[in-house]
């Protein structure tokens, strides 16, 4: 077990591409932190330079204070969990997991009793004696992480380990990963690229993005106090509503309407130089069906009416969809997550709305209703770099 | 769940019945466009096998034609006590185990090196291949130049103007030099899509997991690849077994350096013994097909595109 430090490390190709830059990242002792962004955003490059699998082209990696830049993954005492599982097909499990024991030229006992204790923690003492061929996804992924652990090592690295499960499988695994690093108390970075995984796993979350980091904290406060547009459209599911407004006096002209700035927002972009033309950031919880608003509350929002585009029902919830007359919200941000989620060809005008209303709500599909919003909620940001202008730091 | 099984199973069983008859016509169709394939193969492939068989029991010596007898095994008894037989077996052996090993030990290396080559991939591998483009007799009578004192440089250089090809040992070894520096190329063609099966996530999970790059090539790399190298050494070797061209150019049989193809051909075309001929090629038949029986049967080398889906 140790902390990981990595001070300024960079990550430059021979043919001059950037993949990683000056990540600064310190991982204490026994802490899980998660590595998360779009394809492409450098994250697993990052992991892979923490293995060794990747020369460093400047900056300092440390493991346990020691400097390990120049050593081979061999001597670094990492474990790593692959997306592939990376399991050896001409060995049964047992061998699997006893590969890294034996090449640590550890006694027969010792390397029996450890595979035999790390089976009994991930359910697979039954399966010892099988090939990865004749094993399901799940007990595949159970026997990378079961070789990962065998060896006690300072950390653990995880590539997407749970990517190629199906899904509800997936969210199994995910409690189960969680109880196991808690368990055992290793230091582990685990890079993905579902937000899901970032906020429910991690103890701290790195958000990057182009090789840089976006913003680095607890879960909970990267979904409330999100520093640009990308962190806060790419955390939260679903994700955060963005729409453009102009900035008048005290209040934001929006397709939503008229936007009073409450003292809290009016004190937070106090000092700051404010563009006139913001995108104003809305989380869908923060709107209600307005007849379900008292008067009291009502007074602190904004309502509008709309024609309900979709409604879909959850059950504990309703998502009702709008799109809203108005020029959509635009920034280099936005355009990149639209691309990594797919949609940036999906057809739509306007500015499009996802609202989560309580289950109680009469709001019909096809009809129009009156929605209210938490005026105090808003964020807004600055559509030319991205900032958010309303963060309120820790 | 378990319980679940056995009372699927009565219902599945007429099912399976209506499947088979339709499998038979399929099978029936199968067969049939086979046929003309299977016809062929009959006429070119079985037909001289089986008359080389007839042959074989017969003594029959163009020669002396009005001589010809059927004899039973008593050719095989002529073949299988001659000297001459054993001698040209033992050549051919040590030919094809000598020049097999070394193949693969450089057809391996040269593999990982065009494997690894990021900078005019290309021309390495072309480069590499060119000894298995020159036809054999060519690159044979280059390599017999070679050896020939006074005027070649390998005869001069190497072996002080020594008559190489005229000594026994020296000439075997010189074949197999030949051997080797010809088909190697083919052995890392082969090996080199074997390399190329190993997953790349494999390697970095055994260097995390502490291990060497020997060891990753030992215990990783070659074992997940064994299917690939022994399809090559099968190859290798029924081909080596077989060596003729080679030593017809640079010894000619000479010096007790026949292979059991070279006094095969000796005695069927240049002999006219067409029953001692035809024996001879009909235990080379028998020799391959005990070579090809050892690599599938006991290493269980899985013959091209047959390989089983469980294994990956």
């Amino acid at each position: 077990m140790a902390e990981i430090v990595l001070d300024k490390v960079s990550k430059q190709y021979p043919d001059g591409a950037v993949a990683v830059r000056d990540v600064d990242i310190e991982i204490a002792d026994g802490e899980f932190i998660i590595l998360v962004g779009p394809s492409g955003c450098g994250k697993s490059t990052t992991l892979n330079m923490i293995a060794g699998l990747e020369d460093i082209t400047s900056g300092e990696l440390r493991i346990g204070g020691e400097r390990v830049n120049e050593r081979a993954p061999k001597d670094r005492d990492i474990a790593m969990v692959f997306q592939s599982y990376a399991l050896y097909p001409h060995m049964t499990v047992k061998e699997n997991m006893a590969f890294p024991l034996r090449l640590a030229k550890v006694d027969n006992a010792t390397v029996e009793k450890k595979v035999r204790d790390a089976a009994e923690i991930l359910d697979l003492t039954q399966h010892l004696d099988r090939k990865p061929a004749n094993l399901s996804g799940g007990q595949r992924q159970r026997v990378a992480m079961g070789r990962a652990i065998v060896r006690s090592p300072k950390a653990f690295l995880m590539d997407e380990p749970l990517s190629n499960l199906d899904a509800k499988l997936r969210v199994q695994m995910r409690t189960s990963v969680s109880r196991l690093q808690k368990q055992l108390g290793t230091t582990t970075v685990y890079v993905t690229h579902d937000q899901t995984e970032a906020m429910t796993l991690g103890d701290r979350v790195v958000v990057m993005r182009g090789g840089a980091v976006q913003q680095i904290g607890a879960p909970q406060h990267l979904y409330e106090h999100p520093a640009n547009l990308f962190v806060a459209g790419f955390i939260g599911s679903p994700s955060m509503n963005f729409v453009p407004a102009g900035l008048e006096d005290a209040v934001l002209r929006s397709p939503l309407g008229d936007i009073p700035l409450t003292d809290r927002v009016r004190g937070l972009l106090a000092g700051g130089d404010v563009p006139r033309e913001v995108i104003v950031g809305l989380r869908p919880e923060h709107f209600e069906d307005a007849r379900l608003v008292d008067d009291a509350v009502r007074a602190h929002g904004v309502t509008f009416t709309s024609h309900v585009d979709v409604l879909e029902s959850m059950g504990s919830d309703k998502y009702a969809y709008f799109s809203l007359s108005g020029e959509q919200a635009t920034s280099a941000e936005l355009a990149e997550l639209a691309a990594d989620a797919g949609s940036a060809d999906v057809p739509g005008e306007g500015v499009s709305l996802v609202t989560r209303l309580s289950a109680v709500s009469t709001a019909t599909e096809g009809e129009q209703a009156e929605i209210w919003f938490d005026a105090d909620k808003v964020q807004l940001f600055d559509p030319k770099n991205g900032r958010n202008l309303t963060y309120s730091g820790n | 769940m378990s319980h679940a099984l056995p009372e699927a199973e009565p219902g599945a069983r007429p099912a399976k019945a209506a499947l088979s008859e339709g499998k038979k016509a399929e099978r029936r169709l199968g067969l049939l466009l086979c046929a003309p394939a299977v016809l062929v193969m009959a006429a070119v492939a079985g037909w001289p096998i089986i008359y080389s068989l007839w042959l074989s029991l017969q003594r029959y010596d163009l020669k002396f034609p009005d001589k010809q007898e059927f004899v039973g095994l008593d050719n095989y008894v002529t073949v299988l006590s001659s000297p001459y037989w054993w001698n040209a077996m033992w050549i051919t052996i040590v030919i094809t185990v000598v020049s097999v090993a070394i193949e693969l030990v450089l057809g391996m290396a040269l593999a990982l090196i065009m494997h690894r080559t990021l900078v005019g991939r290309g021309i390495v591998r072309t480069s590499t291949l060119i000894p298995y483009g020159i036809v054999t007799v060519v690159a044979a009578f280059s390599w017999r130049y070679a050896w020939t004192p006074n005027t070649g440089y390998l005869a001069e250089t190497i072996a002080g103007g020594e008559p190489v090809l005229t000594q026994k040992v020296p000439a075997v070894l010189a074949v197999i030099l030949a051997e080797i520096w010809k088909t190697t190329p083919f052995m890392a063609l082969l090996l080199m899509a074997g390399l190329a099966l190993v997953p790349d996530d494999l390697l970095k999970a055994a260097a995390v997991d502490g291990a060497s790059a020997w060891q990753r090539f030992t215990r990783v790399m070659v074992p997940v690849m064994k299917p690939a190298i022994l399809v090559a050494l099968l190859f290798r070797t029924l081909d080596a077994f077989r060596i003729f061209d080679n030593l017809f150019v640079l010894t000619g049989g000479s010096q007790g350096t026949s292979s059991v193809s070279m006094i095969t051909y000796n005695n069927l075309i240049k002999g006219l013994n067409l029953g001692i001929g035809s024996t001879m090629s009909v235990l080379i038949f028998i020799a391959v097909a005990i070579i090809a029986f050892i690599f599938i049967k006991l290493f269980g080398t899985a013959a091209p595109g047959t390989d089983r889906g469980g294994r990956r």
